[in-house]
């Protein structure tokens, strides 16, 4: 299965949650690939850890194979080449965690025929042996976002892999308006794929949206708000609520909220169980990357009528 | 069919890679001949027995590269390379790129004709050492591999897996594994090397026998060796006896439904080499392994049923029981 992580702002946690799932879902036995297409900004090196490349390899990544430069695009073998010590400590059972990283500097590019067969032969090629292949998008309405849903639409692709969109966005007015205009708006997601060959709807069906960094009113009097101070957040919670109603990013396009979390605050980072015991990261947030894991598969969101 | 053979001199080197079709089901000796027809109006070669098993025509691609070299030798070198794709059982897909590497008697790059007309032939222009050359390509790590024999069939590869025969409904996922091998003249020898990535290279010699024949051993050596590797790793997945049964029998299903009845050792080599498998499986202990592997699966499998059974009986005995 095929998973495209997107958002219309940088920031909004995207990559960060996209590696801890990518994380757990390996914990769970299954063969899975991270694909960092975020080529303006290729931080999941140093999300997962791995030392010498936080902001993508110096040759040789996914920005460099789909320009033609080489033949395969780099591989680290996250188990092995993190240097957190938690993450080395493979537990028996686990499935391969594989990151196929950016370039250093890596930039954007123009889509042409030869870059989008390059991706779709690797994404065919890539099916053959991971069980989960996750990519991670530029924000906005990008050429990487373009070519996704381009090869998406390849029939040779399309047959054999299915693919699921997660559209990442903070729980602000700003950031639920500008969400909904990467979807619905005008030269958006939907109106892209359906003027470049996936069939009516079919899209819409595919994209589920996570929040993030979200406070919820009923953990902040836990964080010690006033009385007053909670009144007040319910309060915009609830505007923001009929805010994504309107806009169709309601509870049932929802497939997650990431609480806002102390650690990841301040630091990218995958989120180990250890780092629960330590009472580092909150277990509500391990618990939330450990659910989309297993929804991102089989969650009943995707069955809404 | 234009196998490499070694003459006089003469290096044959060659990469291998083992996947599964990506099929839903095994495919048939038709099927599998419709999906190898890799050059137009060549046949496909096929056997039934002792299991079924499909070899392409050899498609050819031209090269200008350097000859690898242990000691960063720079020689070019300038031919073809064969490639051939065979599926085993209907099911494991095979792809091997081979060239024999000879001494040019021209010392310059002559016009493709000439290369045409030697299928599977790489022409060093320079002097070069073949034991040199062997080394470089299938015992070192480091040193120049030159000749790029291993995308050539990644790529072979990727066309057949993307035949629109395959449904590309794969029952279980792996990677590919991944041989290099130099088979030389000379004295006899066998020496293997695993590199950290997985990668096995062998150099081989065995006299009175050509690559060609060699190909057929060092393809079902690769075979029978990734098949282990790949069902020691899906086991190491299902947690046999700690995870709970239904995740065991998600990975352990397709193990037995798929892959198990895949091993036959040494099934199509010739009778002579016979006893060459035998002793690398004496060394390496595939079949031993092996052997566990499958006994630890049954046993598992079994205990699973036996508590299902006991699980069903005691829930008809609670629904029957005193009320
Ligand atoms: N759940 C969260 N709680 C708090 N901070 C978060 C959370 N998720 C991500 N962050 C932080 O937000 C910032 C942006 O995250 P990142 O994943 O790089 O965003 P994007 O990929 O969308 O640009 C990072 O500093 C990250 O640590
Ligand atoms: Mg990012």
């Amino acid at each position: 299965m095929l998973v495209i992580a997107t958002s219309d702002k940088g920031g909004t946690g995207r990559s960060v949650t996209a590696c801890n799932v990518a994380y757990r879902r390996a914990l769970r036995g299954h063969d899975t690939c991270y694909l960092d297409f975020d080529f303006g900004s290729p931080t999941s090196g140093a999300i997962f850890g791995i030392a010498g490349i936080d902001h993508g390899v110096a040759s040789g990544g996914l920005h460099r194979y789909l320009q033609g430069d080489v033949a395969e695009p780099e591989r680290v073998d996250v188990w092995a080449a993190s240097s957190r010590r938690s993450l080395r400590a493979r537990p028996a059972a686990t499935g391969r965690l594989v990151l196929f990283p950016g370039d250093l500097g890596g930039g954007e590019f123009t889509m042409d025929t030869d870059v989008l067969h390059r991706c779709v032969k690797l994404l065919v090629r890539l099916d053959e042996e991971f069980d989960h292949v996750i990519v991670d998008l530029s924000a906005g309405r990008s050429h990487a976002a373009e070519m996704l849903l381009t090869a998406t639409a390849d029939p040779e692709l399309a047959r054999r892999m299915e693919a699921r969109w997660l559209v990442f966005h903070r729980w602000t007015r700003q950031h639920i308006t500008a969400a909904a205009g990467l979807v619905h708006g005008k030269s958006g997601l939907v109106q892209f794929a359906a003027e470049h060959g996936h069939r009516k709807g079919s899209l819409l069906e595919a994209i589920r949206f996570v929040r993030t960094a979200v406070i919820s009113p009923d953990d902040a009097a836990a964080r010690g708000l006033q009385a007053t101070q909670q009144t007040w957040l319910r309060r915009v919670n609830s505007d923001l609520n009929d805010r994504a109603i309107q806009l169709g990013l309601g509870r049932s396009f929802v497939i997650s909220s990431i609480p806002l979390d102390p650690v990841l605050q301040w630091r990218e980072q995958i989120l180990t169980d250890a780092d629960v015991y330590d009472n580092l990261a909150n277990a509500g947030t391990v618990e939330a990357f450990s659910r989309l894991a297993e929804d991102i598969e089989s969650g009943e969101t995707w069955s809404r009528p | 069919m234009s196998s490499p053979t070694t003459s006089e001199g003469a290096l044959a080197i060659g990469e291998i890679r083992t996947g599964f079709v990506r099929h839903s089901t095994e495919v048939s000796l038709e099927e599998a001949s419709a999906v190898l027809r890799l050059v137009p109006g060549e046949q496909v070669r096929h056997a039934g027995r002792p299991r079924a098993y499909a070899v392409s025509p050899a498609p050819l691609t031209g090269v200008d590269c350097a000859v690898p070299s242990a000691r960063g030798r720079r020689v070019q070198g300038v031919g073809t390379v064969t490639s051939r794709a065979t599926i085993t059982g209907g099911r494991v897909l095979q792809v091997c790129s081979s060239a024999t590497l000879v001494r040019s008697r021209a010392g310059y790059r002559l016009p493709w004709s000439h290369y045409l007309g030697r299928p599977g032939v790489v022409e060093c222009l320079g002097r070069v050492d073949l034991r040199d050359a062997a080394a470089g390509f299938a015992e070192a790590e480091g040193g120049t591999r030159g000749i790029a024999l291993g995308s050539i069939a990644e790529q072979v590869m990727d066309r057949v897996q993307g035949s629109p025969l395959l449904d590309g409904r794969l029952p279980l996922r792996a990677p590919r594994g991944s041989w290099r091998w130099a088979v030389e003249d000379g004295e006899p020898l066998f020496r293997f090397t695993v590199l950290r990535d997985g990668t096995r290279l062998v150099r081989l010699a065995v006299p009175g026998h050509g690559a060609a024949d060699l190909l057929d051993l060092v393809e079902d050596l690769a075979l029978h060796d990734w098949l282990l590797g790949t069902v020691e790793t899906i086991l190491g997945r299902a947690g046999l006896g700690s995870a709970p049964p239904d995740r065991t029998l998600r990975h352990v299903g397709p193990l037995v439904g798929h892959v198990l009845h895949h091993w036959m050792p040494a099934a199509r080599i010739r009778p002579e080499l016979v006893p060459l498998w035998d002793a690398v499986d004496r060394v390496h202990g595939l079949t031993r392994q092996w052997d566990a592997l499958v006994a630890r699966v049954r046993d598992q499998l079994a205990l699973d049923t036996v508590a299902m059974l006991a699980g069903a009986a005691a829930r008809r005995d609670g629904a029957a029981g005193p009320g």
